[in-house]
């Protein structure tokens, strides 16, 4: 019971995140990373990214079916539960969710409020594109590179030029 | 080092094209296909070039040449232009200096052309990168896919994304490389607002002009890429957001070393195998 309680706030977390966290510090630590990746494929408990609602402060999902007054179907104690606050490069994000009839009929996310660059995110909301962290990742693996178009004088200097040496 | 064939860089059309052939080939037999490779830019750089006063794209502006007496490739590469003019809404426009100028479209289109006839010359295993643009089929050994990095815009030495295919055109737009010089015709200003604009698809020429269209929309292109047809986006931001269709082939990556240098990131590993 604990454990699934804990797979539905993760998910929340990580569906919440991606609505109003910032994604756009740089960032060198792998776990951030893989753990958005990851979530972002997971839309079972995502709240509906909804356009009005206010950017970077709180999320609410839309209410999910009544409550039934019957044993838990989905095995969940009712109550509200309160996550811990998940730490990120812009911020704590702290996740709560109400459980009614089993069912998680809740969940909110509570996001930094001086952030002032969360709101731009929400105004770029697309529902094809994914949003993820900008990552910062050495060339040593890739065969080639692909990039804004260099004039010549540009590729000496550039990483393409070094990749061409050192595989010629 | 690591990958066997042949490798070699040119600088043709103002720009540097680097070549890779893997096929296991006689070493002859590579070297006169990688000849011809670079034999056929140089000859697109003659007759398309807007720099050389007799190309037959100047002659064709300067309305020496009617259409008609083009060469099938000119007519087509006209065509091209301007299905991509009415598909993009205007923003890729090979009028926008007052002059026919199809060189937005002609590095793609010509890197495309050297890749099919490599591919038709059987060698099946390969990639040129125009400037950045690139056209690869096969991989480095059989059974993997090539890895191509994208440059991240603000660190010149570094990539935010590894693309893994076997079979695809990468092209980036951006303003991180020669300042913010993609109009939008619309407001006759740069646009500024995506800094990055990686499209994927299988024919360059296409690819190309729909990621310098993107960079032209501004904000406006997110939406416009996302919806593409047949076509995979991964886009940069200005306020440093990246956003990427589901289907864009991202190959997982280990994030940057601190401190690194380019010297000491390069000697050759061996790729790693993907199930």
């Amino acid at each position: 019971m604990r454990r699934a309680a804990f797979a539905v706030l993760g998910t929340a977390i990580g569906a919440s995140l991606l609505i109003g966290a910032k994604l756009g510090t740089p960032t060198d630590d792998p776990g951030t990373q893989v753990a958005l990746e990851e979530e972002t494929g997971d839309a079972t408990a995502s709240p509906a990214p909804s356009g009005k609602a206010p950017a970077g402060k709180k999320t609410t999902a839309p209410p999910a079916k009544k409550p039934a007054a019957k044993a838990p179907a989905g095995g969940l104690k009712d109550g509200t539960f309160v996550g811990a606050a998940a730490n990120y490069d812009y911020g704590a994000v702290k996740v709560t969710i109400t459980v009614a009839g089993g069912k998680v009929t809740a969940a909110n996310a509570t996001y930094p409020e001086e952030d002032p660059t969360s709101a731009t995110i929400n105004e770029g909301a697309i529902p094809k594109l994914r949003k993820q962290t900008l990552a910062v990742t050495s060339a040593n693996k890739v065969n080639t590179v692909s990039g804004a178009s260099l004039t010549s004088a540009a590729y000496k200097a550039s990483l393409q030029s070094a990749l061409d040496k050192a595989k010629a | 080092m690591g990958t066997a064939g042949l490798r070699r860089v040119e600088q043709i059309m103002g720009t540097p094209i680097s070549v890779q052939l893997t096929d296991p080939l006689p070493a002859r037999r590579l070297e006169v296909l990688a000849e011809q490779t670079f034999d056929w830019f140089r000859e697109v750089d003659e007759r398309f070039s807007t720099y050389k006063e007799h190309s037959e794209v100047n002659r064709f502006d300067r309305g020496e040449l009617s259409l008609q007496d083009c060469s099938a490739d000119l007519r087509l590469v006209v065509e091209a232009c301007a299905d991509l003019w009415r598909e993009t809404d205007g923003y890729f426009d090979a009028y926008a200096t007052g002059r026919f100028d199809p060189s937005g479209y002609v590095k793609g289109w010509s890197v495309q052309v050297a890749s099919d006839r490599l591919l038709a010359a059987g060698c099946r295993a390969h990639w040129i990168n125009a400037g950045g643009d690139i056209r690869a089929r096969g991989g480095p050994r059989p059974g993997e896919p090539w890895r191509i990095g994208i440059r991240h815009p603000w660190q010149a030495d570094k990539i935010c994304w590894v693309l893994g295919g076997n079979d695809f055109a990468v092209a980036t737009s951006g303003t991180y490389e020669r300042g913010f010089h993609v109009i939008d015709p619309y407001r006759g200003a740069p646009a500024t607002e995506l800094t990055s604009v990686t499209v994927v698809g299988t024919d360059l020429g296409r690819t190309d002009a729909y990621a310098t269209a993107g960079v032209a929309m501004g904000q406006a292109g997110l939406r416009w890429l996302a919806d593409l047809p047949d076509h995979e986006v991964g886009i940069v931001t200005s306020d440093e957001l990246c956003y990427r269709t589901d289907g864009f082939p991202v190959l997982p990556t280990e994030p940057a070393r601190r401190p690194s240098t380019i010297r000491s990131d390069l000697p050759g590993q061996p790729a790693p195998r993907l199930g």
